[in-house]
């Protein structure tokens, strides 16, 4: 094994003993499962409602909603993982030692994909008691869902790592992640709203605003990670295979540039506590 | 061991080392010397990559550190001022992760070993959270020793200690050098450096001004000698007779003792003797101060002289 990846293995284990023993990943869960069980309740009502409910796979509505808290929660705790670390001066110290940049961001990107796995696993046996009490069938989307929410975590953490990679302190990260992510659902409202009004009653300047408003989101469809989370879901909903396959090779190839960017930013930024 | 060329560091418009060139030798102690804000923690940080150099070459173990990134800082050992360490895990938890990071195999026996060597083996389930600065001081030596490193880096190892923790650190480095670590140690703990260092290198206003070892530097600095004379039944008059002595530079009193500056072409104690007598005075002691490592720092920095160029350092 080379050594860096010594390096990085060693890395992963003591950040993964860490949420391990730490409540972020069992509050992220346990709000996982909490918002799949108002939807799975809202399913038990219209049943007793309606005495029937058609679905084809009533799992996957509570699932993207779990996939929504996991991520955001592998967005904020990348978003603090180098910060945090470099606040402390822990960072500078692990580059006295066998450590360089890649592998400090790869170790971190690869424990918060973990602390997601764990969160899916704990979700999903919660899902699997669901199922068994209410006799909701699993179907074969769930699945997909499943390894699709791995990538886009992976995208989440990844652009969670470049914040964090940029500022120095957590505080600072936190609210950088915090300004970026309204910034990006305040522009998909926006156009959610502008797209309801009749076109006959928009004035030449809202159509202008119109305008400039499609293009930024075009652009935001690739450099936002809520953008895949959402074409995610979407693709799932649809059962569009195409969309699916494109949204994973998305998110993966973010992914790669996040990661890479990340590193160059750690570099230009420095490890050292201020 | 560490060799640098012309190394250069700038941020925006300060100009933190400048033109530096060292040399460690294997199996020294290097004691690296300056005010603060002198450039020490720059070079250090420049050595083990932290920091880019703005231009000039480090090479560790004749070797680029780029060229074998992992290889070279697997070899190195670093402690720093401040320990920063990971205060949620205890003492063992925190080796065992340093000791994976480094490779090391029979970690447990060496973790055992070094705790014991510092006196904190009873203390290794401890929460770092809840050590002491000394404690903590100790745990940053043991991970820098974890992997037997030839050379070992410290950054003002013994600022913020007290004596005992000082002396402690002081022992534990002596010993480490005694099995042939090469040892390159800041400070501006003058003290700390001429007690243990074979060489000293003194470091102002980020250039070198001084590389050698204590007797040489004492030698290069000193163009008068310090000799200090208790002597009883001598008058004022006795007093300016000894002042306009030719080989005498200048004459103080100090705590009923007179300090006398003279050349260090030779030693002139025995002149000193005969004039005393000569003159009925009753001389009860003579000694000649040495120079220390204090005195030679101050008057290097103070007076921004580079021993290099013999001459004062223009800006």
């Amino acid at each position: 094994m080379s050594y860096r990846w010594v390096a990085i293995k060693s890395i992963i284990k003591r950040e993964a003993r860490s949420s391990f023993f730490g409540l972020g990943l069992y509050i992220a869960s346990t709000l996982a499962c909490f918002v799949s069980a108002f939807i799975f309740n809202s399913y038990i009502n219209t049943v007793e409602g309606n005495n029937i409910m058609v679905m084809a796979s009533p799992l996957n509505m509570p699932l993207f909603y779990a996939v929504i808290v996991s991520a955001l929660y592998t967005a904020i705790s990348s978003s603090t993982a180098l910060s945090r670390e470099k606040d402390k001066g822990t960072l500078e110290v692990l580059f006295y030692g066998p450590v360089d940049h890649l592998s400090v961001i790869l170790a971190k990107f690869f424990e918060d994909i973990v602390s997601f796995l764990i969160i899916m696993v704990l979700v999903t046996l919660y899902f699997v008691y669901t199922a068994i009490v209410t006799n909701l069938g699993f179907s074969i989307s769930y699945l997909y869902a499943v390894i699709l929410s791995i990538f886009i975590a992976g995208s989440m953490s990844s652009f969670g790592l470049w914040l964090s990679s940029l500022t120095a302190r957590i505080r600072t990260s936190v609210l950088l992640l915090i300004l970026i992510m309204g910034g990006l659902l305040g522009l998909q409202f926006l156009h959610n709203y502008i797209l309801t009004l009749k076109p006959e009653n928009l004035s030449l300047s809202m159509v202008y605003i119109m305008g400039i408003l499609s293009n930024v989101l075009r652009i935001i469809r690739w450099a936002s990670p809520f953008s895949y989370l959402m074409n995610g879901i979407n693709a799932v909903a649809l059962g569009s295979t195409s969309m699916y396959i494109e949204n994973m090779l998305g998110a993966f190839a973010y992914t790669i540039v996040l990661l890479t960017l990340s590193v160059y930013t750690l570099k230009w930024k420095g490890v050292r506590k201020l | 061991m560490i060799k640098t060329e012309h190394l250069y560091k700038r941020y925006e418009k300060v100009e933190a080392v400048k033109d530096l060139n060292i040399s460690v030798e294997p199996g020294e102690i290097y004691g690296f010397l300056g005010p603060n804000g002198a450039g020490k923690t720059t070079t250090i940080m420049m050595i083990l990559g932290i920091l880019k150099p703005t231009s000039g070459k480090i090479l560790i173990f004749n070797k680029d550190l780029y060229s074998d990134y992992f290889g070279i800082k697997r070899r190195i050992g670093v402690v720093s001022e401040v320990q920063y360490l990971y205060e949620d895990m205890t003492a063992y938890e925190y080796l065992s992760f340093f000791c994976d990071l480094y490779g090391v195999k029979n970690k447990d026996r060496k973790i055992e070993e070094l705790l014991h060597r510092v006196n904190l083996y009873d203390r290794k389930d401890d929460l770092l959270g809840h050590y002491s600065r000394g404690m903590q001081q100790k745990i940053g030596f043991v991970r820098a020793l974890l992997n037997d490193p030839e050379l070992l880096i410290l950054d003002e190892p013994v600022s913020g200690l007290d004596p005992t923790g000082i002396r402690e650190i002081r022992d534990l480095i002596l010993e480490e050098n005694r099995q042939g670590r090469t040892v390159f140690m800041s400070s501006h703990i003058l003290s700390e450096v001429e007690r243990i260092s074979h060489r000293v290198g003194i470091l102002n206003k980020g250039r070198l001004v001084a590389e050698d070892n204590m007797e040489n530097l004492r030698k290069k600095l000193t163009s008068e000698v310090e000799i200090e004379l208790e002597i009883d039944n001598f008058d004022a008059e006795a007093e300016k007779r000894l002042e306009t002595l030719p080989f005498v530079n200048s004459l103080t009193k100090e705590d009923g003792k007179y300090l006398v500056r003279v050349k260090a072409d030779k030693d002139y104690r025995g002149d000193l003797v005969s004039f005393v007598s000569s003159i009925g005075g009753n001389l009860k002691e003579i000694r000649r101060r040495e120079m220390s490592l204090e005195d030679a720092f101050i008057t290097i920095t103070e007076k921004n002289i580079s021993l290099f160029s013999s001459e004062e350092v223009t800006e």
